[in-house]
C-alpha cells in the first residue's frame, strides 16, 4: 500500500535524523527494533518525533497511546499512523 | 445588548499584551468557547476565546498593537445591527489588574506607559482617556532615575546597535528581577544515587510500558508530594504575611528551539503518579509544537528544572516568580547526581529546601510493582 509505504519511509528518515542530531548513525536500525532499547533517542527526541508525527500524518496521539506497544518501533508507528489516518 | 469583551490578563506580570492575530471580523458569528484572537506576552502566544455566543458588532482593537489588560478587546452583540457604545462609556468601564475602574489609555499612551515600566492606574487622566500628555505630565513630576552606570574602568561603551529584545528573553529579564528585587534567594544541594533512580525509573517504564523515560517525571511527582504535605513548601510571602497556595500547581522548565517554557501542571497535587506522567507528557509535548495555552504557562507554586539532557554537572536556576523554590537536576557522574534547590528564604529556610531535595533523592520501594497496582485500585 503506497501510504503505508510513504508513512515508512518517513518515519524511518525521521528517526535516522533525530539520531544523527544526538552524534548516532543508525542506518542498520531495523524496523522492529524497540527505539527506546537502541539508545538511538533520548526522551526529548522521542518526544520530538511524536510531535512530528502528529503534525506530518495529521493525526492526534493520546498521550495514554505513548507506549512501547503503539511507537516502540518504526513497525509500530507505521501500523498506528496508517489506522489513525484511516 | 453589546457586550464587551474585555483583554485577558495571561499571567501576573504583564498589564498589557499584543494583539497578533484576529482570528474573526466584524459581522461574523461566534459561539462560547471560539477563539477570536491570538494575543503575546512577554512569555509567548494566547488565545482569546469567546465567553458566550453572539456576532462580532465591533473590533476595538488594532492588529499589533499593545493594548491593556482589562480593555476592550471587541463587541458582541445579539444582532448584527446594535449599536456599540461611544467610547466615553468604554473608557470607564475599562478594569484595571487590581480590579479598579481606571481610564483606558489612548494607542500611544498605552505605548509610552509599556516604555516606562507603568501601567494605567498609576496615571491619573485628566480627561475620559488616558492620554500622552498625562503620562508626560506624571514623568515630569517624578523624580529622575539614576544615571546608567559608567562601564567599567571607566571605559566608554565601545560602538553598537541597540535591539529590543524578544519576548523570551523579556520574560526572563522580569524572571530574574523579581529575584533581585522580591525574594531573597539562597542555593543548597546534596549529592544523592542516580543509579538507584535510574533503576527506580527503568522498572516502572517497563512495567507500565511507558514510551518515555519517566525519571524527571517520578522527581517532579516527588517534589509535588512534599510541597503537598508541607504547606510552607507551598507558599510565598505578600508584604508581611505568608500566602499558602490552595493547590500545588508544579512548575516544569521546558526547552523548545530557543524559547524556554515554564510550563505548569495545575493542581498536580491531587494527580497520583501515572496521571501526573501523562499530565506532564500533554504539557511537554505542547511546548514543543509551541501550543501551550495561557493555563499551561501561569501560576507555579513550585518548580522542578533539569539540564541534565545537555550533561551539565550542576546549574542554578532563577526562581520563577511567586514560588518558594526551584528544584534544579543536573547530570550524574558514575551513578552519583546532584540535585540543588534555589529557593526564597522569605519562605523557606535551608534546612526546608535541603528536606525537600531529602525526598526526592531516595527512590525509595513506592514504584514497586505492589504499590503501582495499589494506586491503581485506590
Amino acid at each position: 500500500m503506497a501510504d503505508e509505504a510513504s508513512a515508512r519511509n518517513d518515519i524511518r528518515s525521521k528517526v535516522l535524523e533525530l539520531a544523527r542530531r544526538r552524534g548516532i548513525k543508525a542506518a542498520n536500525l531495523r524496523d522492529d527494533e524497540v527505539i527506546p532499547d537502541t539508545g538511538l533517542l533520548d526522551s526529548a527526541a522521542i518526544m520530538e518525533l511524536v510531535v512530528w508525527l502528529e503534525t506530518r500524518f495529521d493525526v492526534e496521539i493520546d498521550q495514554a497511546d505513548l507506549t512501547i506497544e503503539h511507537f516502540g518501533t518504526v513497525d509500530a508507528m507505521v501500523e498506528y499512523v496508517t489506522r489513525a489516518m484511516a | 445588548m453589546p457586550t464587551p469583551l474585555h483583554t485577558p490578563r495571561v499571567n501576573n506580570n504583564d498589564d498589557s499584551v499584543r494583539l497578533v492575530k484576529l482570528l474573526v471580523k466584524a459581522g461574523d458569528a461566534v459561539r462560547a468557547g471560539q477563539l477570536v484572537a491570538e494575543v503575546e506576552t512577554d512569555k509567548a502566544n494566547f488565545t482569546v476565546e469567546s465567553d458566550r455566543d453572539g456576532v462580532v458588532l465591533q473590533i476595538t482593537q488594532s492588529l499589533n498593537d499593545t493594548i491593556a489588560v482589562g480593555s476592550v478587546l471587541l463587541w458582541l452583540g445579539e444582532q448584527a445591527d446594535e449599536r456599540v457604545p461611544a467610547m466615553a462609556a468604554v473608557a470607564a468601564v475599562a478594569v484595571q489588574p487590581g480590579g479598579t475602574a481606571t481610564s483606558a489609555p489612548t494607542l500611544k499612551a498605552q505605548q509610552l506607559l509599556t516604555k516606562h515600566g507603568l501601567s494605567a492606574g498609576d496615571v491619573p487622566a485628566r480627561g475620559e482617556r488616558l492620554t500622552v500628555a498625562d503620562i508626560e505630565a506624571f514623568l515630569a513630576t517624578r523624580t529622575p532615575p539614576p544615571p546608567a552606570p559608567a562601564p567599567a574602568a571607566g571605559a566608554a561603551m565601545a560602538a553598537g546597535t541597540t535591539q529590543p529584545l524578544t519576548p523570551e528573553e523579556r520574560g526572563m529579564l522580569r524572571t530574574v528581577l523579581w529575584q533581585r528585587d522580591e525574594a531573597v534567594p539562597g542555593y543548597v544541594e546534596l549529592t544523592y544515587d542516580a543509579a538507584a533512580w535510574d533503576r527506580a525509573s527503568a522498572d516502572y517504564q517497563k512495567r507500565e510500558k511507558l514510551l518515555l523515560s519517566p525519571l524527571l517525571a517520578l522527581m517532579a511527582h516527588r517534589l509535588v508530594r512534599a510541597a503537598a504535605t508541607d504547606s510552607r513548601i507551598n507558599s510565598t510571602i505578600v508584604g508581611d504575611a505568608r500566602h499558602v497556595y490552595s493547590t500545588v500547581n508544579l512548575g516544569f522548565t521546558i526547552q523548545s528551539d530557543i524559547t524556554l517554557y515554564l510550563a505548569v501542571v495545575q493542581d498536580a497535587g491531587s494527580l497520583g503518579t501515572r496521571e501526573f506522567i501523562e499530565r506532564l507528557g500533554r504539557i511537554q509535548r505542547g511546548a514543543l509544537a509551541h501550543t501551550l495555552r495561557s493555563a499551561d504557562l501561569t501560576g507555579a507554586t513550585v518548580s522542578f528544572s533539569s539540564m541534565a539532557r545537555w550533561n551539565a554537572s550542576r546549574h542554578v536556576p532563577v526562581l520563577p516568580p511567586f514560588t518558594s523554590l526551584i528544584v534544579a537536576h543536573a547530570g550524574a557522574r558514575d551513578g552519583i547526581g546532584t540535585l540543588g534547590a534555589t529557593y526564597d528564604h522569605r519562605v523557606l529556610t535551608g534546612y526546608d529546601a535541603l528536606h525537600v531535595l531529602q525526598a526526592i533523592a531516595e527512590p525509595g520501594g513506592e514504584f514497586t510493582a505492589q504499590e503501582t497496582e495499589g494506586e491503581q485500585h485506590g
